[in-house]
């Protein structure tokens, strides 16, 4: 049985990035921005205060948004384009459906973080970004590791609840940009908050951060997984 | 004598104050091409949905090929092959790529896929086109190739909504003849859930279901049949008078009588025997008979009377 799972949500992995792969405008609408900004976002921002955490905070808030759009549009776009009710009238168990499509938003994700993140790192690693003089590398990848992969998660899994719960794709769409932009402007919020920051990454933080989020993410992926019910998939918001 | 592929007992489903599907009762035999026929909206895809276990009942049971579908809604759809009113295929991928997917989806071993999804294409004259994108395709292929896919893991039930909608003639009775075979050869049963009478009349069995109820019952021939109890007979001739067709409507025999647009009588009988006696009356009464032509009623005349008739009686079972 819980072969079977991985299995089907393999099968449905692979459909989706299928899928993605023959959009021919997927990609460059969403990489080559994605790494355009992550190239001068450094050094637009770089000489604030809160230079490296900001821009963090930035590169990472582009992904997180475009993987819970995704994620919410493969569930709720699927419904009304009515290919989800043929998956669910297959042998499929609707677990392996969402687990399927959540992980496939996930790695897509985390790409598109990468994308975001690459040119940051090469260009620190040529030399310095002024003002981030005192960014270490390995600190920024156990960033994007501990927080930006758990937070495209959160995303994914997010994306997906709410187009569980709402009426159409037009509407579910809607409220994941809105919750994305939510997230960014909390997180912005986070750094002007920190109390005597000084704007450094600091690896304990970052673990911690990433922690908290982890179990976020267990928590809406359990809620999720129990959410998932055949009908409540069909009848949009059941 | 096998069981019957669909057995369903009080059927109901409801969404609020709004019965979809009020208490049907169905049995379908093993290797039958079973026909729903009814109008949009007369609660056949929710029907569909009920039986592949996709929604619950609200009242009632249901079970399809032996399996109860509440208990063993998987079971149900591991044997059943489904087409829904939307051909649900996925558009960016090729025909080839979305016949893999549903093969890959029934753990179909890639030889026996690879050599289905080719014995499918080359049969239905798809073959030449399985790598071009579904998006680029006619409504009818796009239905042909969901068939295809429904029939990938040889199915013991074939569950077809609106099967032939977007389908050229060629197509349909490509289609029908297909079916046909599936059903006596390979003993699959079939059911079509249509809104079009022809499709229907060529079915085995059918059910007539409007506002969620089944109105009639039997095969297409039989419905026809049991409809022409009220017979309609056209008199063409002169001297047919309101007081006439008042006179005629008087007897109990006769359920409707009215001239139509071209002078003719129109009459509604109980039987056709009462007819000569109807004749004799208007011949005594002073009207000129000229002829008198019995209408045969098909089906689509039947279903029409039925749908537009309103039903507050109880339901048929069958």
């Amino acid at each position: 049985m819980r072969t079977d799972l991985f299995r089907d949500s393999l099968v449905i992995f692979v459909k989706e990035w299928r899928e993605w792969s023959a959009a021919r405008t997927l990609w460059p609408a969403s990489v080559a921005p994605i790494m355009a900004w992550g190239a001068v976002a450094p050094h637009l921002l770089g000489q604030l205060e809160r230079g490296p955490l900001m821009v963090g905070v930035l590169l990472a808030g582009l992904p997180l948004v475009l993987s819970a759009i995704l994620s919410a549009d493969s569930l709720a776009g699927e419904r009304e384009r009515r290919t989800l009710e043929t998956l669910l009238a297959s042998r499929l168990s609707e677990q392996a459906i969402l687990l399927g499509k959540m992980s496939a938003a996930v790695v897509l994700g985390w790409m598109l973080l990468l994308s975001a993140a690459t040119p940051v790192i090469l260009q620190q690693w040529l030399g310095p970004i002024a003002g981030f003089e005192r960014l270490n590398i390995a600190t920024l990848l156990w960033g994007l590791l501990a927080v930006g992969a758990p937070c495209v998660v959160l995303a994914v899994t997010t994306g997906a609840l709410i187009a569980l719960y709402t009426s159409s794709a037009r509407v579910a769409l809607f409220l994941t940009i809105v919750f994305g932009g939510m997230l960014v402007l909390i997180a912005f919020g986070a750094l002007f908050w920190q109390p005597g920051g000084s704007g450094e990454l600091l690896v304990g933080s970052l673990t911690l951060t990433g922690l908290v989020v982890l179990a976020l993410d267990i928590t809406l992926t359990i809620l999720l997984l129990i959410s998932a019910r055949r009908e409540r998939m069909i009848m949009t918001g059941g | 004598m096998p069981p019957p592929a669909i057995l369903t007992e009080q059927l109901t489903r409801t969404i609020g104050a709004k019965t979809i599907v009020d208490r049907v009762n169905l049995s379908v035999s093993t290797g039958v091409i079973f026909g729903v026929l009814g109008p949009m909206g007369a609660g056949k895809t929710t029907l569909i949905r009920l039986l592949l276990g996709l929604v619950e009942p609200t009242y009632g049971a249901a079970w399809v090929l032996g399996y109860n579908v509440r208990a063993n809604a998987d079971a149900v759809r591991a044997h059943t092959g489904v087409v829904l009113q939307s051909p649900g295929l996925y558009e960016n991928l090729t025909a080839w790529e979305n016949l893999d997917l549903f093969g890959r989806i029934w753990h179909l071993p890639t030889p026996e896929r690879n050599e289905r999804i080719r014995a499918l294409l080359r049969h239905h004259g798809l073959w030449e086109r399985r790598n071009e994108r579904v998006a680029d395709w006619s409504h009818g292929m796009k239905h042909k190739l969901a068939i295809l896919r429904a029939l990938m893991h040889r199915p013991k039930l074939l569950v077809l909504d609106e099967p032939t909608a977007g389908l050229d003639a060629v197509d349909r009775e490509l289609l029908r003849t297909d079916l046909a075979v599936l059903a006596r050869q390979e003993g699959v049963t079939a059911l079509i859930a249509t809104h079009d009478p022809a499709e229907a009349a060529l079915c085995d069995e059918i059910v007539i279901m409007h506002k969620g109820r089944i109105v009639a019952a039997g095969s297409p021939d039989a419905i026809v049949c049991a409809s022409a109890a009220k017979r309609r007979v056209m008199v063409t001739g002169h001297g047919f008078t309101a007081e006439l067709v008042d006179l005629v409507q008087s007897r109990q025999d006769v359920t409707h009588a009215a001239i139509d647009e071209q002078g003719r009588l129109i009459i509604e009988v109980s039987a056709q025997a009462v007819c000569a006696a109807v004749v004799n009356l208007l011949v005594e009464s002073g009207a000129a008979v000229d002829s008198v032509t019995r209408c045969n009623d098909d089906l689509a005349t039947v279903y029409r009377t039925l749908v537009e008739e309103t039903h507050e009686d109880r339901p048929v079972s069958r």
